[in-house]
């Protein structure tokens, strides 16, 4: 609509500017880079240093959020607000949780209105971690932020294409995938124990089913936002996933693996049948010692 | 739970001096009996203790059948009533646990495809064991074929209760798991929804019966002779009367067509001293005379906005369920498709197995009451119901014993009955085992109301009590009353459509009466223990059939 000097202040997934780090931060550009291999729920990147008081960038992102619902076929869609800004951590569990997400996000004020929450505590949560480990360079300015359609998962996944916590020799050999039923938000934050599977990577065959306690869910919520519920006991009694479908998520991992050329693990959500890459991140050696940025897993 | 920390030792309990017990076998004294109250009606004639063991038998066969350690049952008629006890098996805990998995398994696959069970085997298999007396004249045999073919009715009686119970347990597992599944689901939203909202509305015989003597109703109102006979004293006046007039004779030919198709049950459940709705038809009458009260809505109607709430409702539990996990929507569609079938079965199955079981062997026993009463044996027909099943038998396959000697039991028998009619059997006789002997006693029912029961079917209603222990008291219920009963019973279900509420004693909110209260809109309450002896008729009750509660009310309250 109007003709803007400034250089973009989003770009969609689909873009090849959406693959540079240092603009739309290390989720962003990592997911950007695989949307042509795996499939990426549609969106975009608000970069990193984008000042949403503004009201031409404002602008920009109410625009973008009424195009993806075009794209989606939905006038509002609900979407997911996340930092983009992982990269920068060393230590998932530490790290994550300080990290505003937000999902079912509906209608554009909302959407700005948690595109600015996660700027905010993905800052904060930046100074941390840079007061304690002097570990990340803290740029200041505001992080990159990650606008995607929700996939209301009917299964969530958090996977590693090599076991990460090998407790015998053969278990090097072997992928894990940890799986729940609805968003992956109990997955993340531990509120269930997951059904596990390993599959041998000689042969993608599957050695091992262990049935978790998947006592609660995330959905969404009809007005927006989330709500956590029971699980009810006829679905937490079987396994949550099928053998193809584990099968599709360990076939996956290997794809992305040989495309970052590194072991990797993974976020992805199962909907209507469909396996969704939601984040992807390189295992390293040293990444518990943190310090090893995307950057450098994928250059 | 409150776990005793020293092992409970079984108690023995000692009847009331009112009700005292002889053992014949001492074995007996060690085993836990139970007086049969949901299946046996209070008194039980020699005639029926067949029967009895029929229902008892097939009950310990599907509960073998399904894992329960079960070595068997006895039955026993002490007093005059009914009381039976399972014999434990005698096994390892491990060998328990088996029978227990295997048993559970078999079950639930039998729950998970029910309708194929009932539809392609079931069903099938019932109508040929029915067939057993349908294609057979008693009248027309002699006496020792009479006799044969008597003795021989006890296989497919079996077999019938057999199917009954191999049935029944693959109803109620699967509806508890739906009414879970929806308090899992729904229960914590400001609007739960229940299970039960969206199981009514099935349909099922009785309605289909209900419909067709509305029919029938409209015929009567276009004559008002027709109608006046209705006010007869007795169902075989009200007959004759209506052939007084060729409308007269129009409405009775309808009124056979109906009771050959609805008509085949006997007056009470379980019971053969009750006549057959087609040996006398005061049942369907009473519900005549309230069909054509102008205040009595088409059945259809009722049920329609039943079904019109109830499909509401499911739509928006399904609108709720939108965004959840497809593996949630799944395990609900399914569980909710076939716990529809199941509550339509709950009510269904009385229809099919439990009345005409009652049905035919009412007819065979009085049948051969004709026989001997024919020959002298016996002073009338309905006297067979005083002689046992294999009494009755030998009576007619030997001539024995004499006739003075079967009249004397007769009456004998009868002094019997009355000696005990007034007496309150105990729930329990005999050894009580030591994980029973460890529950708390229930706490006695406050007598002065409210009271609380089990919520089993939603709606508040204001009406006057109608206390009826047998389907003759309650007959006389008017529109709008609250029927008031220990257990509620198939037999009376066509009469739901005129009361305004139900009570029992008795009950969950899954057994018969709940189930058809819910399919007639009838708010209900169940298990509200003393509720016959608290509640007079003519008292006025408030019921709330969603909270569980009765409350006594001081005067009628207006609008």
């Amino acid at each position: 609509m109007m003709s803007r000097p400034h250089p973009p202040v989003l770009h969609w997934l689909t873009d090849e500017a959406c693959q540079s780090v240092g603009v739309t931060g290390g989720k962003s550009a990592v997911l950007a880079r695989l949307a042509t291999e795996a499939r990426v729920p549609p969106g975009f990147a608000i970069v990193a240093g984008a000042d949403l008081s503004s009201p031409g960038v404002a602008a920009q992102v109410r625009q973008a959020y009424e195009r993806l619902g075009e794209q989606v076929g939905d006038d509002a869609p609900r979407v997911a607000v996340r930092s983009s800004a992982v990269a920068e951590d060393g230590a998932r569990a530490s790290f994550a949780g300080q990290l505003e997400t937000r999902l079912a996000v509906r209608g554009a004020a909302a959407v700005l209105e948690a595109a600015r929450a996660v700027q905010a505590s993905s800052a904060a949560a930046r100074a941390a971690a840079y007061r304690q480990r002097h570990a990340v360079q803290d740029t200041g300015g505001a992080p990159p932020v990650l606008v995607q359609a929700l996939i209301a998962a009917d299964a969530s996944i958090v996977a590693f294409s090599v076991n990460p916590v090998p407790e015998a020799p053969a278990d090097a050999a072997a992928m894990v995938i940890h799986a729940t039923v609805g968003l992956g938000e109990s997955l993340v934050s531990g509120l269930v124990t997951p059904d596990v599977y390993t599959v041998r990577r000689a042969d993608l065959r599957i050695t091992a089913r262990r049935l978790g306690d998947k006592a609660v869910m995330v959905v969404p919520a009809p007005q927006g936002g989330t709500r956590t519920v029971s699980v009810p006991r006829s679905v937490a009694s079987e396994l949550v996933l099928t053998d193809a479908q584990v099968t599709d998520a360990a076939n996956l991992l290997l794809r992305l693996e040989s495309l970052v050329s590194q072991p990797v693990d993974i976020e992805a959500a199962f909907w209507n049948d469909a396996l969704y890459l939601l984040q992807c991140r390189p295992i390293t050696t040293g990444r518990a010692a943190a310090g090893t940025t995307h950057r450098e897993a994928l250059s | 739970m409150n776990a005793p920390s020293d092992h409970p030792a079984p108690r023995r309990w000692d009847p009331p001096s009112s009700f005292p017990v002889h053992w014949e076998d001492p074995a007996d004294a060690a085993l836990w009996w139970t007086h049969e109250t949901e299946h046996a009606s209070p008194l039980v004639l020699p005639c029926q203790v067949a029967q009895r063991q029929w229902i008892g038998d097939g009950m310990v066969h599907a509960a073998r059948l399904y894992g329960a350690p079960l070595a068997g049952r006895r039955g026993r008629r002490i007093n005059t009533y009914w009381y039976d006890a399972m014999v434990p098996m005698d096994v390892a805990p491990e060998e328990r646990d088996r029978l227990a998995r295997e048993g559970e398994a078999l079950k639930a696959e039998r729950a998970r495809s029910l309708q194929a069970w009932w539809e392609e085997r079931w069903r099938p298999e019932l109508d040929r064991l029915l067939d057993y007396w349908a294609a057979q004249d008693p009248d027309a045999l002699d006496d020792g074929a009479l006799a044969r073919w008597l003795e021989h009715s006890d296989a497919p009686q079996r077999r019938i209760w057999a199917i009954h119970f191999e049935l029944v347990f693959c109803l109620f597992p699967t509806l508890r798991a739906f009414d879970e599944q929806c308090r899992e689901l729904f229960g914590s939203d400001s609007d739960p929804i229940t299970g039960q909202e969206l199981l009514v509305g099935e349909e099922n015989a009785t309605l289909r019966g209900a419909m067709a003597l509305w029919d029938v109703s409209r015929q009567l109102l276009e004559d008002p002779a027709a109608l006046e006979a209705l006010a007869a004293p007795t169902g075989a006046a009200a007959l004759a009367q209506l052939q007084a007039t060729p409308a007269g004779q129009r409405v009775a030919a309808a009124l056979s067509e109906w009771l050959a198709q609805y008509g085949r049950r006997p007056d009470e459940r379980r019971e053969a001293l009750g006549a057959n709705w087609d040996e006398d038809p005061s049942v369907p009458l009473a519900m005549l005379r309230a069909y054509v009260q102008a205040t009595s809505p088409h059945p259809l109607e009722a049920w329609q906005r039943r079904r019109a709430r109830r499909d509401a409702r499911t739509a928006e539990a399904r609108q709720r369920l939108t965004d959840y996990p497809a593996a949630v929507r799944a395990s609900f569609e399914d569980l909710l498709a076939r716990a529809r079938y199941a509550a339509r079965l709950a009510e269904d199955h009385n229809f099919h197995l439990d009345q005409k079981s009652f049905y035919w062997y009412r007819r065979a026993v009085i049948a051969a009451g004709r026989r001997l009463a024919a020959r002298g044996s016996l002073e009338r027909p309905e006297d067979v119901v005083f002689l046992t099943f294999p009494a009755i038998v030998a009576a007619l396959a030997t001539g024995e014993p004499a006739a003075e000697v079967l009249r004397a039991q007769v009456a004998a028998e009868k002094v019997e009955l009355d000696r005990w009619a007034d007496v309150d059997p105990p729930e329990h006789l005999g050894t009580e085992p030591p994980e029973d002997a460890a529950a708390a006693p229930a706490p006695p029912p406050h007598s002065e109301g409210p009271w609380q029961g089990v919520p089993a079917s939603p709606g508040i209603v204001r009406g006057r009590a109608r206390v009826a222990l047998s389907l003759g008291d309650a007959s006389a219920a008017e529109p709008g009353d609250i029927l008031v009963t220990t257990t509620t019973n198939p037999a009376w279900s066509p009469l739901f459509a005129v009361l305004g509420g139900l009570v029992t004693t008795v009950g969950s909110s899954l057994s018969h009466g709940a189930i058809v209260a819910r399919e007639f809109g009838l708010p209900a309450v169940v298990a509200v223990a003393g509720a016959t002896t608290h509640i007079r008729t003519g008292d006025w009750l408030e019921l709330d059939g969603a909270r569980g509660t009765v409350t006594p009310l001081n005067a009628p309250a207006a609008g």
